[in-house]
């Protein structure tokens, strides 16, 4: 089957022709799988904003292409607004984005817009709600009585109300505690697996980037830098800290027992930190 | 006197919307924080941390109990001023503190506000933009810098009042990582050569492990209290109420589970790496 | 698109224009105004533009940017344009169709037109773009502070200022934002009628002002905890004071002004 997306030779200049004239994006090609999750890492700026607003058509590439399905999705009106529906993007503090006088009636904005029936919009508010916890109760609330993480939940329900393919996030997880970061995390696995949807995550917390991820595109300076595996990336830790990134502790402990002489491969979570150290006590012991 | 905020005994409850009872957060919290030291207050969403430090400045005021600032009740009308000029706040949004579209112009709206004269006004705003790393950028609107650098412009318009404690609450929440740096860099400084007590509230475990002390609150009361390392080698009480330790201590905690015993003291990289070093060999 | 509107953007700047007394600006502007609008001939209005053009060289500000902010103009400036040239009744007709009549009066007085008013928004643009809005805003308190008197609040309304200007840059950037979220979700901003557009309008309008209202909250905090309590006891960082420089500027000024109202005195 063809990628779900297909990027290619990406540029986007912002106020072209203006003293504030500055190149975003250059020459960015990749292209996603279905069912892959994908993490965008890159210190503020790199062009990681840039870029996701491109893949459900809210900004038009300069040059370069968008395909989604094998299908530019500038080639024709309706194909962009198509587009809008099956990428589903989930900007920043999307809690801000709230405006309707129930969480029922917001979470239906999206799948409103789309043109379908009452009876597939209720399915899909209900279902969308049951993704991100909300209880039946809660739909019928304000959303603007809800806590912080709470209204959170509700914004992304109003995306994944719309079913998307391809579901992108913008740090979702930006400003919670260390439980409602899980919990987010955790709504999103959720959605994934039950639609086999692709998911694509910015973040700068590259520890939980590293951990649900099967795939990392890194940007620097407008330009894609690296495209692999976690542990494929994590193997350039130093170059990922010359960027500015913020690599997990255990990575930084993995790298200065390398150092130290200890034969251990990059790692980038506790769980295979551990694995990694038993694994070298163990044979350490029969040899 | 050495304790720059003292809380005794404080109860608080919201006031509750029409009849519906107010929502308690505090029945019997005392706490109280030594003159020029740099204590994290730690705990997850809604365990009263922010409400807690709008008791600090007068911006709340207790139901029952009190708070003392450099020995001065926070509930006297009439120390208002000299309250809020002693203890600084932070916010979590930096956008929504700054007040002028001039960083040295917002930086000396605190002083001018404290009626300091001109030319020593002039002085402190140069001084405090110093401070925070900031100077070369005076004459920019702050809408276009980087959030890190807007939360350094926030931290010196509180110094500029030459305050004796900084109370910053979740500073680094909206920040990306080199922001989160830049503002952590300047908060140790201002400890550490300025003598200036800081009160850092977070949920960022690797900041409050750059603090002295580390007050755990949960649910309105003291969960725990004292050294980063005593503090967060309770790694299963962290658990329990829905935080996590440094990922360094979690990692040791984590080996000593499966039979490799790590210290649980080991907060920065070098000494974990050392700590399981000496374990392996 | 919406970060491009260019409202009160300050060029900061140390020419001689920078450098004066905000209120010596604003006087000067409001005597520029008088003297456009007692201008008649094509000496005064000569005089005038040589006076802004040399007012803008001096100034350093790149022409570029007053030109990018006279497009909202555009509309406003052919309206009157075209409604001066045909609504002028004149004698010597130089052109005649239908019912309309382009007379030379019509077109010298369109012509005027236009010019007065692109000469006062440069006028006023210039203002705006050498002068830091706190500046213009501790100008405006300090030349109606005469108005404390009667007991209007012009510490407030000079601070409301200052802050609106502050503000307007993180609204504009928050409405691309939210507009941006919303067309995510399907929301349709460009087509359907006049009664669809507006209502269009409606997941866009309550984010920002829920937001609007939240920042105001917070920001009121964030003042008090930095001892703000009105404008009683208050100083200034930057006292205003008037300099040599500002004695030129008066001179010239009285000059122009002098020069348009005895031209026109005698006619021309």
């Amino acid at each position: 089957m063809a990628p779900i997306l297909q990027i290619k030779e990406l540029e986007h200049t912002y106020s072209p022709g203006t003293p504030f004239q500055h190149k975003a994006l250059d020459g960015v090609s990749f292209s996603v799988e279905r069912g892959e999750f994908i993490g965008i890492i890159g210190h503020t700026g790199s062009g990681k904003s840039t870029l996701i607003q491109h893949l459900n058509g809210l900004l038009k590439p300069t040059s370069g292409q968008v395909l989604l399905d094998g299908v530019d999705i500038w080639s024709d009106k309706k194909i962009t607004r198509q587009a809008r529906f099956r990428v589903g993007l989930v900007f920043q503090y999307p809690e801000y984005q709230l405006f309707e006088e129930t969480v029922y009636k917001d979470i239906a904005f999206g799948p409103k817009n789309m043109g379908l029936s009452q009876s597939e919009i209720d399915r899909r508010v209900r279902q969308a709600a049951g993704f991100v916890g909300l209880t039946e109760k809660q739909l019928e609330v304000s959303p603007f009585d809800l806590s912080g993480g709470q209204k959170r939940r509700v914004a992304i329900a109003g995306v994944i109300a719309m079913e998307p393919e391809v579901l992108i996030l913008d740090e979702p997880t930006a400003g919670l505690d260390p439980v409602g970061r899980e919990g987010i995390l955790e709504n999103i696995r959720a959605y994934q697996r039950a639609r086999n949807a692709t998911i694509m995550m910015v973040s700068h917390s590259m520890s939980d980037v590293a951990r649900l991820t099967d795939r990392l595109l890194v940007m620097n300076g407008s330009r894609l830098a690296m495209d692999g595996t976690p542990e494929e990336i994590f193997v350039h830790a130093q170059q990922l800290l010359d960027m500015g990134l913020d690599i997990p502790d255990v990575t930084r402990v993995f790298l200065r027992l390398k150092a130290m002489g200890l034969d251990v491969d990059p790692v980038y979570s506790i769980d295979q930190a551990v694995a990694a150290l038993k694994k070298l006590k163990e044979g350490g012991h029969h040899a | 006197m050495n304790e720059s905020i003292c809380v005794e005994h404080l109860n608080y409850a919201y006031p509750g919307v029409e009849d519906t009872p107010g929502v308690a957060v505090f029945t019997d919290l005392s706490l109280s924080i030594e003159a020029g030291s740099f204590v994290a207050i730690l705990g997850s969403n809604g365990c009263g941390k922010s409400t807690l430090a709008k008791h600090f400045n007068s911006i709340l005021l207790p139901c029952g109990g009190k708070v003392y600032v450099c020995g001065m009740d926070t509930s006297d009308d009439d120390l208002l001023i000299k309250i809020r000029r002693s203890v600084g706040m932070v916010f979590q949004n930096p956008d929504n503190q700054i007040v002028a579209n001039v960083v040295e112009e917002d930086v000396a709206f605190g002083p001018e506000n404290l009626g300091v004269a001109s030319p020593e006004i002039r002085r402190r705003v140069d001084q405090a933009l110093k401070q925070v790393g900031m100077y070369e950028f005076r004459k920019h609107a702050p809408h276009l810098l980087s959030g890190g650098q807007k939360q350094r412009i926030a931290i010196a318009g509180i110094i500029a009042m030459e305050p004796k404690c900084i109370v910053l609450d979740e500073p680094t929440a909206m920040l990306d990582p080199r922001g989160r740096r830049e503002v952590m860099e300047t908060v140790m400084e201002l400890n550490r050569n300025k003598d200036i007590t800081v009160v850092l509230i977070t949920h960022h475990m690797d900041e409050a492990a750059m603090a002295q002390r580390v007050v755990v609150l949960h649910k309105g009361s003291v969960a725990a209290d004292g050294t980063p390392e005593q503090v967060f080698s309770q790694v299963e009480l962290l658990h329990r109420i829905g935080l996590a330790a440094p990922e360094t201590v979690e990692l040791c905690y984590e080996l000593g589970q499966q039979g490799i015993p790590v210290p649980l003291d080991c907060l920065d990289i070098e000494r974990c790496a050392q700590a399981i070093y000496d374990r392996m060999t | 698109m919406l970060k491009d509107i260019t409202l009160g953007q300050y060029f900061p700047g140390n020419s001689f224009i920078h450098r004066l007394d905000p209120r010596t600006k604003l006087l000067m502007l409001v005597v520029y105004i008088a003297a456009l609008f007692i201008a008649k001939s094509w000496i005064s209005y000569g005089m005038m533009l040589v006076f802004l053009i040399g007012c803008i060289a001096i100034s350093r500000i790149p022409p570029k940017s007053i030109v990018r902010g006279m497009k909202p103009m555009v509309v406003i400036l052919v309206f009157t344009g075209v409604l001066n040239v045909f609504m002028t009744a004149g004698e010597t007709v130089w052109v005649e169709f239908w019912i309309i009549k382009i007379t030379k009066e019509g077109v010298i007085r369109g012509f005027f037109m236009v010019m007065r008013i692109l000469m006062l928004v440069t006028g006023t643009f210039l203002l705006t773009y050498t002068t830091s809005p706190i500046a213009l805003t501790d100008g405006l308190e300090s030349l109606l502070s005469p108005l404390k008197v009667l007991h209007l609040p012009v510490h407030e309304l000079s601070m409301m200022m200052c802050i609106a200007l502050r503000f307007i840059p993180t609204l504009i950037e928050e409405t691309d934002k939210i507009m941006s979220a919303q067309k995510a979700r399907g929301a349709d901003l460009e087509n359907g009628n006049l009664m669809e557009k507006v209502k269009a309008l409606v997941p866009i309008l309550i984010p920002l002002f829920v937001s609007a209202f939240r920042r105001a909250d917070e920001l009121a905090t964030a003042m008090e905890c930095r001892c703000y309590h009105g404008g009683e006891g208050r100083t200034k960082m930057k006292l205003l004071h008037y300099t040599l420089l500002d004695m030129v500027a008066f001179f010239v000024g009285a000059v122009l002004l002098a020069a348009v109202i005895t031209l026109s005195v005698f006619g021309l």
